[in-house]
């Protein structure tokens, strides 16, 4: 149990969810009763994939117009001079 | 004639004759929702003003030649995106988000003229199957209402079962649009995969969600599938199905027709009920010329645990983007990035979704990826190889859509594990992409509607179509509506 | 002991597309913040990817270009990890089935595996404000086409590596595909690097370094990070696999993050974009269509017009160039002399007025009249010059220009003659100079007639007639 508290920590780390020490608790103990359902399938063979059904279709290389900057601005939590406001970033993990 | 009890081909009709205006059958919808939805709470945004609007201006435009469904009132399941009017997901994180687009679907329902009137209730991010995990409460059972109307479609089966509406549109990731179909007593459709556009389908898992309609009956599915089908340029998943019309090609001619009835899906935890109900399906079909033979497909048995590694897994990835930097909610209290990410989602977030977002992430994380997520791709074209194996004996499958019929309220989220596993039946034909159809067949001990599933190969939605057809015109569960049961 | 540098290359390259990769929006420069998204690269709940068809075909020549080969089904993956600058979470990239594999180029006597090439999306910009400690978020570049390239660790020292970006760089612009500009961050280089004893076969520990602004910069993060991992080892301390930022001003490297808090990118198949499907035909039809690269034409420059080495590198310095010099010749200008106008006065107009080649108002029909006046001495070069940068940013009429500014050369030699008996006669002084044998005295009066007739007159005939004039007197 400890050690899927630490391991559902690291999870949640990863999904970026903070949980209560109940909710951790409660996720915890659900999150390995349905990792244990899911051993299942460690029986299963590993298949080669079929071939897709599907290809993807393209779009040519054109501009189209874009959202109206005010519409698109318009549901965001902190907005300035036209910029998206976060709390600051550096030194919070960054680009790829 | 009570209108809201209507086929909505039938509400077509009567508008396209002048029997019946459009603002008349909105009112009279609007009617029942303000009379009722109080305790159904099947609507999340009911919109009584612009309904109206839309009806008188679409009553101007009505004209000879116009589609069967033209001023037909229709309830969206929110999670499909409208614009200008908010879109939910059920969840606190989008409350008050508002669309700048329409989805692709909404769009076309609107071209033929469809009135929207109002905004289904549905599980958080379409994840559950009751219809209770949404922020904005549980929807209840028209039949009884101590039950739930399935889920995640929930409030849009709810409130077209309870005559709020014609039609419904909802979306189908694991069973999402037939067992709340089946819970409710009506016919809903999940196409082949890549037939309806995605496009403002607010994502839970791509590879497997699908739109589709919730109706009284299957000429109304085929009416509302011949509007939603086809190739769209903005959605890269979808195929061109080449349906010609469904609606037209409704026969309800079945003789000779194979109906293979799959040994893994009559078998242990089904109710007996249930069971009975569906073999007298199979009973009105083969007295309709139908040809029954039994199938077994193995494949079967694994799909619920590679449903829920790759359903959770592409649902930790499309929920990433809920994150209170560009749209939607953002707590209040954060000391840094970090911060705000996780008190943002873990605020926004209900618990359902945060246990599927924890399983997704775990299985794809590193050292994970191998051991689940590739062997549930494996199952995934195991499941595929076995249906078509069994397309190959036979032309359509008859199932039942859920091992019982609706649970109470509180049931399921005491057992979580149950309401897994009775995704059971509904799973496979969204892991192949195949085209599947719920359509009541009665009633159980207690009164409340069992579903029967039809489940074909890809692009056989005019094959399912036309069995149901078939079957309500031996039948009239389809006419039963909740409340005493009044008959049409 | 000797120790051998390892390197490896991840290069983006920001693709000179229209359009994004999977949406319609702009990918020009300079819009106001948030002026150029839309719900697919806002990310916005509901919205899909549709795949520019152009950043494949980009994709594929440049995989051709490097010795690639193309993969018949490729496919996109989503790549997880949360930061304010990706809108939806995750960045669509490929990593199991990239579109382009197993090539090579060589370079400065070294064989530079190429492993792979992939296309992916680019990030939003975010800036620090001062004023409030927060990040602003301009999310205009979000789904600008990138292709990534990495190399196999084949380098050895910085030359080769300046050398294969310098190749890079050319065969970017050759096949149009990108600007190629590090400066501005149209191509962007992370470095991989370990040190090892020479002689020993296994790999060293890496860093990787990122934030090299410019092929200088390289060439000193290269030098800096080696040593300080050599200083490491041979100091019995070991290296740590990590991720480092390049600090232009001090020289030097930082830590980022190690590898213990590396990110997990839980990549999968993204559900949203069926594989990417390239027939034979299509791939072959970009080969039968690769354009001539830099090096190839530098070959055929120096066979089939005689070319000295250093005009053949001048003149395929830049596609645009090479392009200019190739319509010229065919225009009928001998080879040496367009060479000779595009290396003096077309690289010094663009070099006085920061113009890059793409930009050349000048037409090469223009450039071959005006060389062309000059070879039937119609006009003299210094006036060619003139017209030459009167014409230059208009790309102005040579012909009309000459006449309307009457600077046809004046080839009558009695027009001469009697010009030059005149400018003798007001000059007495200067012809007695002349015959006490001041040299300067002739230069003198050559001028004088030149000025008398405008500049137009061709010089050697001046001195011709001046000669023969001065010693009939």
């Amino acid at each position: 149990m400890e050690e899927t508290s630490k391991q559902v920590r690291k999870l949640a780390h990863l999904a970026r969810l903070s949980l209560t020490p109940e909710e951790e608790g409660e996720l915890a103990g659900r999150l390995e009763q349905m990792v244990s359902y899911l051993e299942a399938l460690s029986q299963v063979e590993d298949g080669e994939a079929t071939e897709a059904t599907s290809a993807v279709s393209f779009r040519p290389d054109g501009v189209a117009p874009s959202l109206d900057r005010d519409k698109l601005l318009e549901n965001a939590p902190q907005v300035r001079d036209g910029y998206v406001v976060t709390p600051r970033s550096v030194g919070e993990g960054d680009g790829a | 004639m009570n209108l809201t009890h209507l086929t909505a081909l039938e509400l077509g009709r009567a508008i396209a004759s002048g029997d019946v205006t459009i603002p008349q059958a909105t009112q009279a919808a609007l009617e029942e929702i303000s009379q009722r939805d109080k305790s159904l709470n099947s609507c999340i945004t009911v919109l009584t003003e612009q309904a109206m609007e839309r009806a008188e201006t679409l009553q101007k435009g009505l004209k000879p030649g116009l589609s069967p469904l033209y001023g037909v009132p229709l309830l969206l399941k929110d999670n499909l995106c409208t614009q200008g009017i908010k879109t939910t997901c059920g969840s606190k994180l989008l409350e008050g988000y508002v669309p700048p687009y329409d989805a692709t679907v909404v769009e076309k329902v609107q071209r033929v003229g469809g009135v929207c009137l109002g905004k289904g209730n549905l599980d958080e991010f379409a994840m559950g199957s009751t219809t209770e995990t949404s922020h904005f409460g549980p929807t209840r059972n028209p039949w009884e209402e101590s039950r739930v109307p399935g889920g995640s479609s929930g409030g849009c089966a709810a409130g077209v079962a309870a005559g709020f509406a014609w039609y419904a549109l909802g979306s189908d990731t694991g069973g999402s649009i037939r067992q709340p179909a089946g819970y409710c007593g009506l016919t809903g459709l999940k196409p082949t995969y890549g037939t309806v556009s995605r496009y403002g389908l607010v994502a839970y898992a791509s590879s497997l969600d699908q739109v589709g309609p919730l109706c009284r009956d299957a000429a109304d599915c085929a009416a509302v599938l011949d509007i939603l089908q086809g190739k769209d340029s903005r959605d890269s998943t979808t195929v061109d199905g080449n349906y010609g019309g469904l609606l037209s090609s409704l026969t309800s001619d079945i003789r000779g027709l194979r109906v293979g009835l799959p040994v893994e899906c009559f078998g242990e935890g089904l109710d007996p009920q249930v069971a009975q109900r569906v073999q007298e399906v199979a009973k009105v079909l083969q007295h309709r010329g139908a040809i029954l033979t039994e199938v077994s497909i193995p494949e079967l048995k694994q799909v619920i645990p590679a449903y829920y590694v790759l359903a959770s897994a592409e649902a930790s990835s499309n929920l990433a983007r809920y994150d209170g930097v560009k749209y939607g909610f953002r707590a209040e209290e954060y000391k840094n990035l970090t911060q705000m990410y996780e008190n943002t989602r873990s605020q926004g977030f209900g618990k359902e979704a945060k246990l599927r977002i924890l399983l997704g992430t775990f299985v794809l994380s590193a050292g994970y990826y191998e051991a689940y997520y590739k062997k549930a791709l494996a199952v995934k074209e195991q499941v595929k190889v076995g249906l078509e194996r069994a397309f190959a004996t036979c032309d359509v499958l008859l199932t039942p859509v859920t091992p019982n019929t609706a649970p109470k309220l509180g049931e399921s989220l005491a057992d979580p594990m149950k309401m897994y596993l009775s995704d059971l039946y509904t799973v496979p034909a969204n892991l192949a992409g195949l085209p599947a159809l719920s359509m009541p067949c009665g009633v159980d001990g207690e009164g409340l509607p069992v579903g029967a599933q039809l489940m074909g190969p890809r692009f056989g939605e005019q094959l399912l179509l036309n069995t149901a057809y078939a079957y309500q015109q031996e039948t009239d569960y389809h006419k039963c509506v909740p409340r005493g049961g009044e008959g049409r | 002991m000797n120790w051998e540098i390892v390197m490896g290359l991840e290069t983006h390259v920001e693709l000179s597309t229209e359009s994004k990769i999977f949406c319609g929006c702009s990918t020009s420069f300079g819009a106001a913040p948030n002026s150029q998204c839309c719900p697919v690269c806002m990310g916005l709940p509901g919205a899909l990817p549709v795949l520019n068809e152009k950043v494949v075909e980009y994709g594929v020549k440049v995989g051709l270009a490097l010795g690639c080969a193309i993969t018949p089904v490729s496919r996109f993956d989503r790549k997880n990890y949360f930061y304010p600058d990706l809108p939806k979470g995750y960045q669509i990239s490929q990593l199991y089935a990239p579109l382009c594999t197993a090539g090579r180029v060589e370079v400065g006597g070294a064989t530079i595996g190429i492993h792979e090439i992939h296309m992916e999306e680019d990030a939003g910009k975010l800036y620090h404000d001062p004023q409030s400690g927060e990040t602003l978020c301009d999310f205009n570049r979000c789904g600008v086409p990138l292709l990534e390239i990495v190399t196999e660790p084949d380098f050895r020292t910085p030359d080769q590596v300046v050398a294969y970006l310098e190749l890079l760089r050319e065969r970017l612009q050759y096949l149009g595909v990108s600007d190629g500009k590090m400066e501005e961050g149209s191509l962007r280089c992370d470095v991989n690097l370990s040190v090892r004893p020479v002689g020993r076969d296994t790999l060293g520990t890496r860093t990787e370094m990122k934030n090299l602004g410019s092929f200088k910069a390289i060439a000193r993060a290269i030098q800096y990070e080696s040593q300080r991992q050599i200083a490491l080892l041979e100091r019995g301390e070991r290296v740590v696999q990590e991720t480092r930022r390049f600090d232009e001003e001090r020289g030097e490297t930082f830590s980022m993050r190690s590898k213990e808090e590396a990110r997990d990118y839980r990549y999968f198949p993204e559900p949203d974009l069926p594989p990417v499907v390239l027939s034979q035909e299509y791939v072959h039809h970009i080969r039968d269509n690769l354009p001539e690269l830099g090096e190839v034409k530098r070959k055929r420059y120096a066979q089939q017009y005689q070319l000295p080495e250093y005009d053949c590198q001048m003149v395929t310095s830049h596609p645009a160039l090479a392009r200019f010099f190739e319509e010229l010749v065919e225009l009928g200008t001998p080879p040496k002399q367009g060479a000779n106008w595009i290396m003096g006065e077309v690289l010094g107009a663009l070099s006085t007025r920061s113009l890059s080649p793409q930009r050349l108002p000048i037409t090469p029909k223009t450039l071959a009249r005006l060389i062309q006046l000059v070879s039937e001495g119609k006009l003299n070069r210094n006036t060619a010059v003139k017209v030459f940068e009167a014409v230059f940013d208009t790309d102005g009429d040579v012909d009309e220009y000459v006449s309307s500014h009457h600077l046809e050369q004046v080839l009558d030699v009695e027009l001469v003659g009697n010009t030059v008996a005149r400018v003798l006669e007001e000059n007495p002084q200067s012809v007695a100079d002349w015959r006490g044998g001041k040299e300067k005295a002739f230069g003198f009066l050559v001028g004088q007639t030149m000025r008398a007739l405008q500049g137009k007159a061709d010089p050697q005939t001046v001195r011709r007639v001046l000669t023969s004039l001065l010693d009939n007197m």
